[in-house]
């Protein structure tokens, strides 16, 4: 009963709402990667561990698209925010003393950090908002099969993923991250 | 620039082979991985992993004195 699965999930607003949030997560890791290729801006620990708190809620919101809504889905979405909001927070502590200037170029004014957090924050929110709408069917939906748009998200999140292990290669190898680093390390 | 010096930067960081980041990554891709084949519990059982791997790489990261007064 693949299709009648299909085409009752794809109906429920949450599912549309989760995929929404999961492609939103999806945009602001290319995002980064265009700073990190394009602009040259090469990522710090910290950056990398916001890109990770992406990463993790992305795959909370999966959990969400592909197994149908539940309590424990939005709890992992949670905790991975408030661990990625950490990150972010600490990062925006390090440059808020005036003078001490930033991280990477801002973008509409607020540097990527501070985007971050409020990104954390959002998402946090967001699910809030989603325990409202579900709160009817938090015990997840048995889906027996993937939609064509959950297939797609994660096969973009699996890619985004690679990318970013190919990333944090490419800039500490196999050691400690530099704090500040000034390059690849496989190109010095 | 060869592939045997890019070879030879990556064996000269495999030396003090201390992966602190990339056990979070590669634990989020694996239990990405594991959740688009249906493998639910897997997954949810690589993520608790995965987070513990990122507070782990938090704690390392994040323990230098900042120059503020809270």
């Amino acid at each position: 009963m693949a299709t009648s699965t299909h085409v009752s999930i794809s109906g429920y607003p949450s599912h549309v709402l989760n995929s929404l949030a999961l492609a939103g997560i999806c945009v602001s890791l290319l995002v980064a990667f265009y700073f990190q290729f394009v602009m040259g801006e090469v990522p710090c620990p910290l950056c990398m561990l916001q890109r990770i708190g992406l990463m993790i809620i992305g795959f909370g919101f999966f959990l969400n698209v592909r197994f149908g809504a539940s309590a424990l889905h939005y709890s992992i979405i949670i905790l991975s925010a408030m661990v990625g909001a950490g990150a972010s927070l600490r990062q925006v502590l390090l440059h808020i003393v005036p003078g001490t200037g930033g991280f990477g170029s801002p973008i509409f004014g607020l540097h990527m950090y501070t985007w971050g957090f409020i990104a954390f924050m959002a998402t946090i929110i967001f699910v809030a908002i989603m325990l409202v709408v579900d709160r009817n069917r938090l015990g997840g939906q048995a889906i027996h099969g993937s939609t064509w748009l959950a297939s797609l998200l994660s096969g973009v999140l699996l890619v985004l993923g690679l990318g970013n292990l190919a990333s944090n290669i490419m800039v500490c190898g196999f050691a400690v991250c530099s704090g500040d680093p000034q390059g690849y390390i496989l190109f010095r | 620039m060869n592939l045997g010096r890019q070879i030879a930067a990556v064996r000269r960081s495999q030396r003090d082979c201390q992966m602190i980041i990339m056990p979070s990554i590669l634990l989020t891709v694996f239990g990405t991985w594991m959740a688009m084949r249906g493998s639910r519990s897997v997954a949810i059982f690589v993520w608790v992993l995965a987070i513990l791997a990122m507070l782990g790489a938090m704690a390392y990261h994040m323990d230098d004195a900042l120059k503020i007064d809270l």
